[in-house]
């Protein structure tokens, strides 16, 4: 990595440990993730249901429900502040302002009891030094800026449709003007023409407002589009990470190669699809050394008994896999 | 909202009509002589005819009914009652101030202890502060209320001799009545709180209001609360309804002039005009305030007001 790209550094993820206690049981969710994510930049997290996507994005946000949540180990650098040591009331200022969420289901994450337009003053009220006629006109230029007409914002999130809820939930996160924005599966709850709007809408407003994006998506549709860097997370690991055109050009993990290869190919005429063989590995028992080993055909003796570090493959491309995916 | 408020008053009209129909005939066939009761044990079989002549009691079943629906819903007359002789609707008119008072004092009470209490449990579950306060809702809701009653007059009164222990003469005759009430609404209030409240914090906008920077407090009473609301205004409602047609037993400990003991010695001295005059006002109060509960959701929730404005919509439109 070079100097300048030093300075840029925005977030940096090291070693990030969360686990869940659940009746005794230990849920191994997150298990030393570390990342960087510079100025301007979009970092995807792909991955399957429960590899821990959401859980790292929540530990950044410090909204993890304790319990049973706990993070264990690691740090999260803001801008030079260790958010994980930053007391509440701090984090509450960053939270909404500085750092600010996009969730899933938009159909669940709006409160039905309060107008849009208030749940977007909210977020505006908190943080900026507004009154509450400003803050409510500031509401209403976000409701348009995500291509709302302004004078919905008086109406309550039963009486929108499932993508405007969506963009609801994308000019509530907006508002403030984040410099990091945490997209948590924006688009998945949408209709494909709906998705497509809402990616080139976040598109066009993160160049506008050069905000940095951690998406977290498991539709590598989406990471070709819109991100810079990739990391590709597995068990609440991250088995290979670098930058987009390297993932999807020199994929290696064998994890990473079986995602692609479970796409569909329009070109080739194929029958059936190719997914992974095998299940997600159950997170309370997790397998020695390798994660992915039971599910790999090139695992052996050596990758089932010791940890496997990252092995750099050079310009920041990483992969966890101690045979380059069975090339060595 | 007015269209709506107006059909829910009209839909009153065949319950009040049922309720007047279901006590006549209970106390119809309920056995016991009111003319003989008025008289005494020592009274000739001559007298007791001429008393029963005089109360109307020897007509057909269908006669007296008639007679009785005439006398209420056309002349709007309660009637008189056999024991005292004096009106019902005045008495009633006198009486219902006290229970009122006492049934007001109760829920607000049970609310302002019941809800936080509930509202701790579910935002520290399983810790001790939802423990001990789970066990003393425990304790509320079975504990029988004449227990409290019983235990604060021993206590407060014999002992202590802090709090008068019958009458209604001051406004601390007011304390152990309504305290005992209150125990066990509380007690049921701060349960439905925090069942409900537990559904509601784990939803997603409740992770959304943390993730604006929203303070914890705000988090709970504004986003979560609110939410929350539905089953307690029902369960409050509930408990209004209840005590406006008197506290039997706390009224009755602590002599207080109410409807409650108003109806109980109605019915031990087959009072018949009494036991349904004051039957009915207590449907009637009980509709009344299952009506201000339908309100107080319509205000509680946009999504069921917005169910009353699409039926008046639909309605203009017809």
């Amino acid at each position: 990595m070079s100097e300048t790209k030093q300075t840029d550094n925005l977030v940096s993820v090291r070693d990030l440990v969360v686990e869940f206690t659940t009746d005794g049981s230990v849920v191994h969710a997150v298990n030393g993730v570390s990342f960087d994510i510079n100025k301007g930049e979009t970092l995807g997290l792909v991955g399957e249901t429960g590899a821990g996507k959401t859980t790292i994005a929540k530990a950044i946000l410090g909204i993890l429900p304790d319990p049973p949540a706990k993070v264990r180990n690691g740090s999260i650098t803001f801008e030079g502040q260790d958010l994980l040591s930053l007391p509440e009331k701090e984090m509450r200022k960053v939270r909404g302002k500085r750092i600010s969420m996009i969730f899933q289901d938009p159909m669940t994450a709006l409160n039905p009891i309060f107008t849009v337009g208030d749940q977007i003053a909210e977020a505006i009220l908190l943080h900026e030094k507004m009154s509450k006629a400003e803050s409510e006109k500031r509401a209403v230029d976000m409701l348009e800026l995500v291509g709302i007409p302004g004078e919905r914002c008086k109406e309550y999130p039963h009486q929108f449709s499932g993508g405007m809820k969506q963009r609801v939930v994308i000019a509530m996160a907006l508002a403030c003007n984040p410099e990091l924005l945490l997209a948590d599966e924006p688009t998945t709850a949408l209709d494909v023409t709906i998705q497509a709007q809402v990616l080139e809408m976040m598109a066009n407003l993160k160049e506008k407002l050069n905000t940095s994006v951690l998406m977290i998506t498991h539709d590598l549709g989406i990471v070709a589009e819109m991100c810079d860097k990739v990391a590709v997370i597995y068990a609440g690991e991250i088995v290979e990470i670098g930058l987009a055109e390297d993932i999807f050009d020199r994929a290696t993990h064998p994890y990473t190669k079986g995602l692609f290869g479970s796409l569909p190919s329009l070109k080739s005429h194929e029958k059936r699809l190719h997914p992974i063989t095998g299940m997600v590995p159950d997170p309370t028992n997790l397998p020695e050394g390798c994660k992915f080993s039971p599910r790999c055909k090139y695992a052996d003796e050596g990758c089932r008994c010791q940890a496997i570090p990252l092995h750099d493959l050079g310009n920041g491309h990483l992969v966890r896999c101690r045979k380059e995916g069975g090339e060595k | 909202m007015s269209r709506y408020i107006v059909k829910r008053l009209l839909m009153m009209i065949p319950v009040i009509l049922g309720v007047t129909w279901f006590v006549f005939t209970l106390m119809y066939f309920t056995p016991g002589d009111p003319a003989q009761i008025i008289l005494g044990a020592d009274a000739t079989e001559q007298e007791i005819q001429e008393k029963r002549e005089e109360l109307g009691l020897n007509g057909s079943y269908l006669e007296r009914f008639g007679t009785y629906l005439k006398q209420v819903f056309v002349d709007g007359d309660l009637g008189t009652s056999y024991i005292y002789n004096n009106s019902i609707a005045d008495e009633i008119a006198a009486r219902f101030p006290n229970t009122f008072k006492i049934a007001a004092i109760s829920v607000v009470l049970a609310v302002i202890i019941g809800l936080p209490l509930g509202v701790m449990a579910a935002v520290n579950q399983n810790t001790w502060k939802d423990n001990g306060s789970m066990f003393l809702a425990l304790f509320g809701v079975s504990m029988p209320s004449f227990w409290f009653a019983l235990m604060m007059v021993i206590v407060l009164s014999l002992h202590l001799k802090l709090l008068p222990a019958t009458g209604l003469d001051s406004w601390k005759c007011y304390i152990m009545p309504c305290v005992s009430i209150a125990i066990g609404g509380a007690a049921g209030i701060a349960r439905q709180t925090r069942s409900s409240m537990l559904e509601v914090i784990r939803q997603d906008y409740i992770t959304t209001a943390r993730a604006k920077g929203q303070t914890e407090f705000l988090v709970t009473y504004k986003h979560a609360l609110r939410n929350a609301l539905i089953p307690i205004i029902t369960q409050v409602g509930n408990m209004l309804g209840i005590q406006l047609g008197g506290a039997i037993v706390a009224e009755s400990i602590f002599s207080v002039p109410g409807l409650g003991t108003y109806m109980v010695s109605a019915i031990k001295n087959r009072d018949y005009p009494v036991v349904q005059g004051s039957v009915l006002v207590v449907a009637i109060c009980f509709g009344l305030v299952m009506l201000l509960v339908d309100i107080v959701f319509a205000f509680a929730d946009p999504r069921i007001r917005s169910q009353y404005q699409k039926k008046k919509k639909v309605a203009k439109e017809a």
